[in-house]
């Protein structure tokens, strides 16, 4: 390792900890770099956790974007290898329906195949061997290396593994104001949103990686990047209905990716505009649950059957062309903004645009640029290191774990890979499970609250998917916190406080659903808390499970699914787009995830004042937590 | 449609109820439970079959965990079809054994029948059982009979039979063939005194219930097919109502079948029914016997596959004709025995654990006698009570005769 | 079949309706689709805890006018203040004399129960082992209290317990003491894969040599205290169990009732179902009604499930199906209904959204949903009663049990009521 290129207190600065903002962190710190992260709230909060998780084999960009396509299909190989149990390689259909041209299946597979991806047909037959719960009038297939990635374990492994190189990752720091001398941005100033702390740190570089929150961060920096952000509505399923990753082909249109991933499936999405106050507070309307339900059930009919969990929106951080007030005109590439030489402002740099599994690649394309502005040589090696979690077979950490019982083995190197063998041997009662859904017992929290940076129940959800089965936190939510109190993240009296704010997020993505099995479980619930428990709402006046809104989380990767191309580049930019024609692309084909993630708070403001967390941690772990 | 093709599990709410009224949870800390062995597990194996736990196997289907449900959902079933789709182990011989009752059933009872019944008796003996197969020692075995109901009908009443005006088909099931001939004659005695002659099927198998806890579904699947045969012909060839004593062979016929066999038996199923229940049949349609008081107090045990059919209620209301009996009906709960589960040797203290507080119950009534539809419970409570266990058609055949 | 009466549902509702016709002479039969939301309950029953503009009620008998202006929907208000009082003290002295240990009255007014979080909520009738504050003082009954929890049991946190105990200002910090009790005797349980939960610890700490080591290990720890605390995770069949350890360790032992499923709601479930059936009552468990036929105005058979063809006949019956989770309310993603005969409800509203509230923590508008009946309480077909059809507890529309407090008094009144009704005593 070379030595540090810089006084400071870091060498990079990177604000967001989205998919983005981890792989960066991991890219500099595995180049040597001093970096340090700052998140206002989890990592993963932002459109990472809120789209899909789908492992785009490009196919769906092939025909109106080959650029794209072929970005795809590389990362995707990459991150089979590097990410092994974040992956899922379930392989994907992309079916025509007798409304649907079946001449563009012949566009699709030559565009398929021009930009290497590996695309097979298969006649009907053939499908619904494949995958039973396909619409069964389909009129042909085309087959191709989609899969499922978990945006969640994925970008936890990033940061796991930058930690380990040396990398500062604190979340919970929300970044108020950015540091300036003169022209440059020279560091950032952050406030501990538990403990209401503010400090700064200095850095000759400074990453917005801030996702769709990152206009206003560089408004910060007085440089202007106009976001547009749109919005796109997921719905998840009790289970998973399909084994095989279903696509329409044809144009991208709303609501034609349903994506099994983990216990359960996608469908999604929808792509409306939204404004920008309200993307902190995202609620899906009965309308789009309406629309992603019988849309859904072109692509496999049992869907309108299947009981819902929730629906959940995202904002992808979309970047607009300045000229064009419609918003018709946007990026989904990715956009790298030296606002050195586009806006004369030296230390920092925007990068946002992208779609979630080309997150390594916006990394490497960063971090060049930072390498090449610090002076520092080291190449980028994340193409081919795995991350921490994906070093050793499946079957080797299984092996060491046999004295768990099944679900929980399996569970377990299902959502920490090779990490998973620290549950190897646990005390008296490790085994008894929290949450019976999701197979998550006793030992696994608490190593999660251990060693994972965990400060809520909403944190612990991401880490582990506790209260992601079909109850919802019902029952797993009060032994939970119970936990948390034990381990001391959370102190006796906030208990409450801190389930009252869960359910309240779980609520949010329930409601939109809240019919047949999913009202049965939601007067369960209420009757549970509010009944037998006796809670109430939070006594914050905070209503959000979050610490509270800010500016600042990382963003992800936006899909370029089809949008136009980014006007010509404005000076500075690096623009890894090519003009493509590319008719609207509905879904967002960008990082929509496998749940809900986690709810915002409704303020959308940016840097006023607000309610510390009435959650802190009574040790010192509040906030800030070395990994 | 299988049960596991529908997708029924998911109006679970994870309520837990059916934990409670698990009789195994109570008694075998080994096994999770059916909430999370059943709906829980499913999604599980839904993504990975790998995610089977072969702790299943505790699971005795009684299927009072889908009694408990108060969201309908088939636990029991997908138990059973995920033990029979995912758990690829050995099974034992003493399984086969304890399964297969056609073949032991057909090689004990017969005139050596006193010779064999002596001998599983004997102390030695089932010791050896235990160690070389398995079987528990402290169980007492059932006796078989000198000859089979089928043997002795076709000597002895298969003619009288004939002479009967209405008709109906009896699957008398492996107990009355094997072990209680006695019994198959009751309900002769029952169903004669109403009008109504007996012809047995053409060829009947046990119904398989055995065979399929034990996972030995080429042979159930085989037992069924024959069986099917014979109650279609019987039902819609000879336009024959069947009765079946026994409330395990009932529910197999009518609901493992096509849940768990996923065989299609709707031309004749609704013909195909518990004694009981048709006994009620021919109340309502106006048939009535003499009948004569039995002076006593008895205790109505609900076997926990009655249970699941919701018939107890047939039972109870024809044994409450007889005059000067006294019913009482006993708390619903599992004895314990769960067919050929409490024969094996690991589950023989299960087994007594999860029946304990119905045998204080039993033994703390001051009944004169225990009134069940099931012949396993039967084993099991006269084994573990002072008390004698019988059928409602003996019952009322007593009370036909006079006592 | 044909029975007097036919009560389709096995909750409080339905089995107290039952019990009660049964006590009346009548045969009856229970159609009980699953067991009961008694067994999630906290083992207690409120009358009235909060009146719908959010005033907290110290004393039932003296907000029932405030509710019936407020809430004129209200099952207590359609019966009118005396009646429901009346009937509200039957079911006291009913449920007593059928074997449920209970402590409070209307006439006592509102006790406070203890929550798992420490919070406390107002009832009606508690289970006399279950701890809740001495109505007269506001105060817990002892000074010094041992919070005692079982190591690994996640439902109940002795600090949490303690912390809101003494924010209640019920007692202070520093008379609770708290510990974790060790009970060796449940290490198999605590390697069984699932979750540990109160039931199960029941069921094994209720043998008396496990119960003697939880003494045991109890007694050194509760020397100087005036009470233990326990999660309610004793006493499966009977209380007896908690009354046995407090013998043995020699001070009042009292516990708190946990997640589902409630140990002491499901034993009063139990203690009435085998009441019923010990009363001569006929129980279809696990059954679901499928059909019915009409004689007129009125309804004269149900089919079921489980008895397919043969239907069932009575004179009359009861419907006490409860709400959505029980099943007695059906919804689809545009409609609501009542399940099994498309009663008519007070509000069923098509437009989804306008079932909840934004918030978790506020009423939700579903909950207020459910049958529409007249004073007599039987349910309507187009604005026309039918005239053999009682409804009971949940499946009523026009109140918040849970927003007021009232579910448990609601089941009990509306019960008594119907039964009343069938036996021609009132009504």
């Amino acid at each position: 390792m070379q030595a540090s290129p810089s006084s400071g207190d870091a060498d990079v600065i990177i604000i967001g900890g989205g998919i983005t903002g981890a792989g960066i962190a991991r890219d500099c710190a595995r180049r040597g770099l001093r970096a340090l992260l700052v998140e206002r709230r989890d990592y993963s909060t932002g459109a990472t956790g809120r789209n899909h998780g789908l492992l785009h084999s490009g196919a769906r960009y092939a025909v109106t974007d080959p650029e794209s396509a072929r970005e795809c299909i590389e990362e995707n190989r990459i991150l089979r290898t590097i990410a092994r149990h974040c992956v899922e390689d379930t392989g994907g259909l992309f079916i025509s329906l007798p409304e649907d041209d079946l001449a563009f299946q012949k566009t699709f597979l030559d565009a398929c195949s021009k930009a290497d991806i590996p695309a097979r047909a298969l006649d009907p037959a053939e499908a619904r061997r494949l995958e039973p719960s396909v619409n069964p009038e389909l009129t042909g297939a085309v087959h191709v290396p989609d899969g499922a990635v978990d945006p969640f374990r994925l970008t936890l492994a990033n940061i796991l593994d930058a930690t380990a190189h040396g990398a500062r990752c604190l979340t919970y720091h929300e970044v108020t104001g950015l540091l300036k001398e003169g022209p440059a941005v020279t560091g950032v100033r952050v406030r501990n949103t538990l403990t209401g702390e503010t400090r700064e740190f200095r850095a000759p570089l400074t990453i917005n990686a801030a996702g769709i929150w990152g206009q206003a961060i560089a408004r910060m920096a007085d440089v202007e990047v106009r976001m547009f952000p749109t919005r796109g509505a997921l719905l998840i399923l009790g289970h998973r209905l399909n084994t095989v990753v279903i696509n329409r082909c044809r144009k991208p249109a709303d609501a034609d990716i349903l994506v099994p991933g983990d216990t359960v499936s996608l469908i999604g999405t929808t792509s409306t505009p939204v404004p920008f106050e309200q993307v902190d507070d995202l609620r899906v309307t009965t309308e789009e649950v309406d629309l992603l339900v019988r849309e859904g059930r072109l692509l496999a009919p049992a869907l309108a059957d299947t009981r819902m969990l929730r629906a959940y929106a995202g904002a992808r951080p979309l970047i607009a062309d300045e000229d064009d007030a419609t918003g018709r005109s946007i990026s989904r590439r990715i956009v790298l903004l030296d606002h050195e030489s586009r806006d004369g402002c030296p230390g920092f740099i925007t990068i946002s645009g992208g779609k979630l599994i080309t997150y390594r690649l916006m990394a490497e394309m960063t971090t060049d640029l930072v390498c090449t502005k610090l002076g520092v040589s080291a190449r980028c090696d994340t193409a081919t290191v795995p991350l921490p979690g994906s070093r050793e077979t499946t079957a080797e950490t299984l092996k060491k774990l046999a004295a768990l019982p099944v679900t929980q083995r399996r569970s377990v190197v299902g959502r920490y890979g090779d990490e998973a063998q620290d549950l190897a041997d646990g005390g008296p009662g490790s085994r008894s499970l929290v949450c019976e859904c999701e197979s998550v017992s006793v030992g696994e929290v608490v190593r999660a609250i251990e060693t994972l940076g965990v400060h809520s129940l909403t944190d612990l959800r991401r880490r582990t998917r506790l209260g992601m089965g079909t109850c919802q936190g019902e029952l797993c939510a009060c032994r939970a916190a119970g936990l948390l109190v034990q381990e001391g993240v959370t102190p006796p009296a906030g208990m409450p406080d801190t389930l009252a704010r869960l359910l309240e997020e779980r609520w949010k993505g329930i409601r939109p659903v809240a019919w047949a099995d999913a009202l049965r479980e939601s007067e369960f619930t209420l009757w549970l808390y509010q009944g037998v428990c006796g809670l109430g709402r939070p006594s914050g006046p905070n209503p959000g499970p979050g610490p509270g809104p800010g500016p600042i989380t990382a963003g992800s990767p936006p899909d370029a699914s089809g949008a136009m191309p980014l006007a010509p580049a404005p000076n500075g930019v690096t623009s890894h787009a090519t003009p493509g024609t590319s008719a609207h692309a509905p879904n967002g084909a960008s990082a929509p995830s496998p749940d809900g993630a986690s709810a915002p708070t409704p303020d959308g403001g940016t840097t006023h004042a607000r309610t510390p967390n009435p959650e802190p941690s009574p040790d010192g772990k509040a906030g800030g937590h070395a990994l | 449609m299988s049960v596991l093709d529908d997708t029924g599990f998911e109006a679970c709410t994870k309520c837990t109820i059916c934990t409670e009224y698990c009789p195994v949870s109570e008694a075998n800390p080994d096994f999770p439970g059916p909430k999370h062995a059943g709906p829980d597990g499913e999604r599980l194996r839904l993504k990975d079959p790998a995610f089977y736990d072969s702790a299943l196997r505790h699971c005795t289907n009684c299927k009072r965990c889908e009694v408990a449900c108060p969201s309908g959902v088939k636990i029991g079933d997908i138990i059973q079809l995920a033990r029979n789709t995912c758990d690829t182990s050995r099974r034992p011989v003493r399984d086969f054994i304890l399964s297969h009752t056609d073949l032991v059933g057909g090689l004990s009872a017969n005139r050596l029948a006193p010779v064999t019944n002596a001998l599983a008796a004997l102390p030695p003996v089932k010791k050896i059982l235990e160690s070389t197969l398995g079987i528990a020692s402290k169980r007492r075995f059932p006796s078989y009979a000198r000859q089979t109901f089928r043997a002795w009908y076709g000597k002895e009443a298969a003619a009288a039979q004939a002479l009967f005006k209405d008709q109906v088909a009896l699957f008398h099931g492996c107990y009355v063939n094997y072990n209680n001939p006695a019994l198959g004659q009751d309900i002769l005695t029952v169903l004669n005194a109403l009008g109504v002659g007996v012809q047995l099927l053409e060829d009947e198998q046990c119904c398989g219930a055995p065979l399929i806890a034990a996972r030995f579904l080429d042979k159930a699947r085989a037992n069924a097919r024959i069986n099917a045969a014979s109650l279609h012909e019987a039902v819609a060839e000879k336009g024959l109502s069947v009765v079946v004593p026994a409330s395990t062979c009932t529910l197999t016929l009518r609901n493992e079948y096509p849940d768990i066999l996923d065989m299609d038996i709707s031309r004749w199923r609704p013909r195909v029914e518990l004694l009981t229940r048709h006994l009620h049949r021919l109340r309502t349609a106006g048939r009535t016997a003499t009948l004569h008081p039995l002076n006593m107090k008895v205790v109505y045990h609900t076997a926990c596959h009655m249970e699941r059919l919701g018939w107890a209620g047939y039972s109870i209301d024809l044994i409450r004709q007889i005059p000067g009996l006294e019913v009482v009906v006993l708390p619903q709960q599992c004895c314990g025995i769960a067919g050929t589960y409490g024969f094996r040797k690991e589950n023989y203290d299960t087994s007594q654990t999860i029946g304990a507080s119905l045998f204080e119950l039993i033994e703390a009534s001051g009944a004169d006698l225990v009134v069940c539809d099931c012949e396993t419970c039967k084993w099991q409570i006269e084994m573990s009570t002072s008390k004698k266990c019988e059928h409602p058609a003996t019952l009322f055949a007593r009370s036909i005769r006079g006592g | 079949m044909r029975y007097d009466v036919i009560v389709i549902g096995a909750g409080l509702a339905g089995l107290v309706a039952g019990l009660r016709v049964l006590e009346g002479g009548r045969s009856c039969a229970l159609v009980n689709a699953g067991q009961s939301a008694l067994h999630f309950s906290s083992g207690a029953f409120d009358f009235l805890g909060h009146l719908p503009d959010g005033t907290p009620v110290s004393r039932a008998p003296d907000a029932l006018e405030a509710l019936a202006d407020q809430a004129p929907d209200h099952p207590y208000a359609l019966l009118g203040r005396q009646r429901t009082l009346e009937l509200g003290q039957r079911a006291e002295a009913f449920l007593r004399d059928r074997g449920l240990a209970l402590d409070g009255s209307l006439a006592a007014g509102n006790r406070l129960r203890i929550t798992p979080l420490g919070t406390t909520v107002p009832t009606w009738l508690g289970a006399s082992e279950a701890l809740g504050l001495d109505p007269a003082t506001g105060a817990l009954p002892w000074k010094r209290l041992l919070v005692a929890t079982v190591e690994g049991f996640l439902d109940l946190g002795a600090d949490v317990l303690s912390s809101h105990l003494a924010a209640t200002g019920a007692t202070t910090e520093a008379a609770i003491r708290s510990a974790s009790l060790r009970l060796p005797v449940l290490d198999r349980l605590r390697t069984n894969p699932s979750e540990f939960r109160s039931v199960n610890i029941a069921r094994v700490l209720d043998h008396p040599e496990a119960l003697a080591t939880l003494a045991a290990e109890l007694a050194p720890l509760a020397r100087d205290v005036d009470a233990v605390v326990l999660p309610a995770c004793l006493g499966f069949r009977s209380n007896e169990p908690v009354a046995t350890l407090s013998r043995q360790i020699g001070v009042p032992v009292r516990v708190v009732p946990t997640l589902p499923p409630s140990l002491i709601g499901a034993r009063f479930s139990r203690i009435l179902l085998n009441r019923f059936l010990a009363d001569g009552g006929v129980c279809m468990n696990g059954d679901r009604v499928t059909g019915h036929d009409w004689n007129g105005p009125s309804l004269a058979r149900i089919y079921t499930a489980s008895h397919e063809d043969i239907p069932l006949e009575a004179d009359d019956f009861v419907l006490a199906t409860g709400s959505f989770f029980s099943g007695g309310l059906t919804s689809g993603p545009h409609a609501v209904r009542e399940t099994l005969f498309d009663l008519d409800l007070r509000e069923a509203p098509q437009d989804r959204a306008a079932w909840t509230s934004a918030s978790v923590f506020d009423p939700q508008p579903y909950m207020h949903y459910g049958v529409r009946t007249d004073a007599t309480l039987r349910g309507q077909l187009n604005g026309n009663p039918v005239p053999n059809l009682h409804v009971a507890g949940l499946v009523l529309g026009g109140f918040d049990p849970v927003h007021l407090g009232c579910g448990g008094g609601v089941a009990l009144v509306t019960a008594l009521a119907v039964a009343d009704r069938i036996l021609g005593t009132k009504g």
